[in-house]
């Protein structure tokens, strides 16, 4: 760093080069003891995961301030850290977060440093008093949790259909109208309870017969469960926001949606695949693909 | 919101990250409340040191861009991690300044320092005590401490009260420790009783200016104590009281003894926000005003809405401390 008051100062390459690798490199599946950033919207927070089941990650916000810890902020030493430096677990901290929010993988820790941190043994004091500074970090640091914890997907124009009204104000019956599209009135019934997402095909035939339009018909129900899980890969996240800028979607959740529902929904490719969720990595995967 | 700037420096830009870090130097050099540390005013050069300094420690460099969503909140976070390099700065002079007066009392108190640099209550045994700082700690936020703040040119100063209360803290060390604790610890210790603790990396804290001194002037002659205990003046003690409060704590001080729900609909707050800052301001106003008897804490406090009332301009409210 030359020492001249005229040119700005900069960073140590080396000091940047281990995080624009992690950045760069395609994110795994989670596992327990690994380090990420969770980010969404606006939120980002370092988190480690304690516990994983594929859909979601029990884990505990990390900071880099050892001494702001409470009575449960656990120290990882700096050898034991990915970043070279010691950071803080705040496991009182620990929140159920949806696999959705891992963002950037930084690293692992090793079992040694895990077992230590799920023993809980703080190195700071209880925080108890309202003017112990430590309070407004945890506050912080709760509330980008809280955010994180309730990451969902939301479509920027969420419509909510009335099928039941539909069918009474165009004058059909379940019974009437199964056999003119073709599927039992218990599915129609099923549908317009929203117990169950309509089939592509199906909402292709409900619409004009309803007056309404098939996208808004798939858009006003829960999505596939197995579709969130594809969508959610950590993998696939990149080249999600990658597509979503392209697009013009500023919320990747929206984009998210949009994808679901106008592409894939009427994608009527039929794949090998032994799952419903493989089918839907290959879906998504060869939409990101084919542009 | 973009994050042009940000995605650069993340894909491999250094020279971005200089020009932005230098950047938010020159706003924090040119804006910040805080007094230069050493003295003298701000100067272009103080910006060159600070994004050095910054450059310096890998904590800083991938923690900001860790935090950052977008442009805004990069430069948002530059900012803070930048200030906070200052504040830090006049936190250690402070601390400093704390870590002689402790020795003074120690010694007044009767303490013993043996071996070199270890206190302990004569009471107690000489044996260095062998728990965590955290036990320390812990005990020290149980002690309700008066920070009446020394001013060369405050109208009423209450040594006493400030001496009784870092007294106190002593002897809740002196008492948990049961054996001898080094000074540096018990500096740290009372320091951050005080707010004076280090600072996060990133994280903004909603904090009041790291500007009075905390520590104690010594005995004041009797007579002259008398003559001040007399003559409270409000409207002073609620100017030092008002330096010492942060920014959301100050707006608050028209709602403070609103529900927390009303208060946050005023000031625009949910009510989780609300409900901290109203604690922080009970709590601040506890430990500054709490020697004072109930007229005397109602003239104050009306001196101190008087300070934030609505459409007062910034020309008629207190400068900060320099």
């Amino acid at each position: 760093m030359a020492d001249d008051h005229n040119a700005p100062a900069t960073p140590d390459p080396a000091h940047l080069d281990a995080l624009r690798d992690a950045f760069a490199a395609t994110a795994p599946e989670p596992a327990v003891g690994q380090i990420w950033r969770a980010r969404w919207q606006h939120t980002a927070q370092l988190v480690l995961v304690l516990r994983t089941d594929g859909v979601s990650v029990s884990a505990a916000p990390i900071t880099p301030d050892v001494e702001l810890g409470d009575d449960l902020a656990v120290i990882v030493d700096d050898d034991a850290s990915p970043f070279g430096y010691a950071v803080l677990v705040w496991t009182g901290l620990t929140a159920d977060l949806p696999v959705r929010v891992l963002d950037v993988h930084l690293g692992d820790i090793d079992r040694a440093a895990l077992a230590a941190v799920e023993g809980r043994r703080g190195i700071g004091a209880p925080i108890t008093h309202p003017l112990d500074e430590r309070a407004q970090v945890r506050d912080a640091i709760s509330d980008r949790m809280e955010a994180l914890a309730n990451a969902v997907w939301a479509s920027e124009a969420a419509t909510t259909i009335d099928l039941t009204a539909a069918m009474k104000a165009k004058g059909f019956t379940p019974g009437k109208l199964a056999p003119v599209v073709g599927v039992d009135a218990g599915e129609i019934m099923a549908v317009a309870r929203g117990d169950t997402v309509p089939t592509p095909e199906l909402a292709e035939r409900l619409g004009p017969l309803l007056g309404i339009e098939p996208l808004d018909l798939l858009g006003a129900r829960r999505l596939d469960p197995d579709l969130v899980w594809a969508f959610d890969r950590p993998s696939l996240r990149r080249p999600l926001r990658e597509r979503a800028e392209a697009e013009g979607f500023e919320d990747e959740g929206a984009f998210r949606y949009h994808v679901a529902t106008a592409e894939l929904a009427l994608a009527a490719r039929q794949t090998k695949s032994t799952s419903p969720r493989d089918r839907y990595l290959g879906l998504i995967r060869d939409y990101l693909d084919a542009r | 919101m973009g994050d042009r700037i940000l995605r650069s420096i993340i894909a491999g830009d250094n020279d971005a990250y200089g020009r932005v870090v230098t950047e938010q130097a020159k706003k924090v050099v040119y804006t910040t409340n805080l007094p230069r540390p050493g003295g003298g005013a701000w100067a272009d050069n103080d910006a060159w040191d600070l994004a050095s300094e910054f450059f310096t420690k890998k904590k800083s460099v991938e923690s900001t861009l860790l935090a950052a969503t977008d442009d805004d909140s990069l430069n948002a976070y530059l900012y803070t991690v930048l200030e906070n390099q200052i504040r830090q700065k006049l936190r250690g002079t402070t601390k400093a300044r704390i870590k002689r007066r402790l020795q003074e009392l120690l010694d007044e108190e009767d303490w013993v320092e043996e071996p070199d640099g270890f206190w302990s209550r004569r009471q107690d045994p000489r044996t260095a005590f062998g728990g965590r700082d955290a036990e320390l700690q812990a005990a020290t936020w149980e002690v309700d401490v008066q920070l009446v703040k020394w001013r060369d040119d405050a109208k009423r100063n209450s040594p006493f009260a400030e001496r009784e209360s870092l007294v106190q803290l002593l002897d809740a060390i002196g008492e948990t420790a049961g054996g001898a604790v080094h000074i540096d610890t018990i500096t740290d210790v009372v320091a951050r009783r005080f707010g004076l603790s280090s600072l996060p990396t990133v994280e903004p804290l909603d904090l009041s200016d790291e500007a009075s001194d905390v520590a104690d002037p010594g005995p004041v002659p009797e007579a002259q104590l008398e003559a001040q205990d007399d003559a409270i003046d409000a409207a002073a003690t609620a100017v030092s009281v008002y330096g010492d409060l942060s920014p959301d704590q100050r707006r608050m001080i028209p709602y403070a003894e609103q529900s927390v729900r009303k208060a946050g609909d005023h000031l625009g707050w949910g009510k989780t926000k609300a409900g901290r800052v109203q604690k922080r301001l009970e709590a601040t106003y506890k430990a500054e005003l709490g020697h004072l008897n109930d007229g005397e804490r109602l003239a104050v406090l009306d001196e101190l809405a008087e300070l934030e009332r609505p459409g007062i301009s910034d020309m008629d409210r207190p400068q900060e401390d320099s």
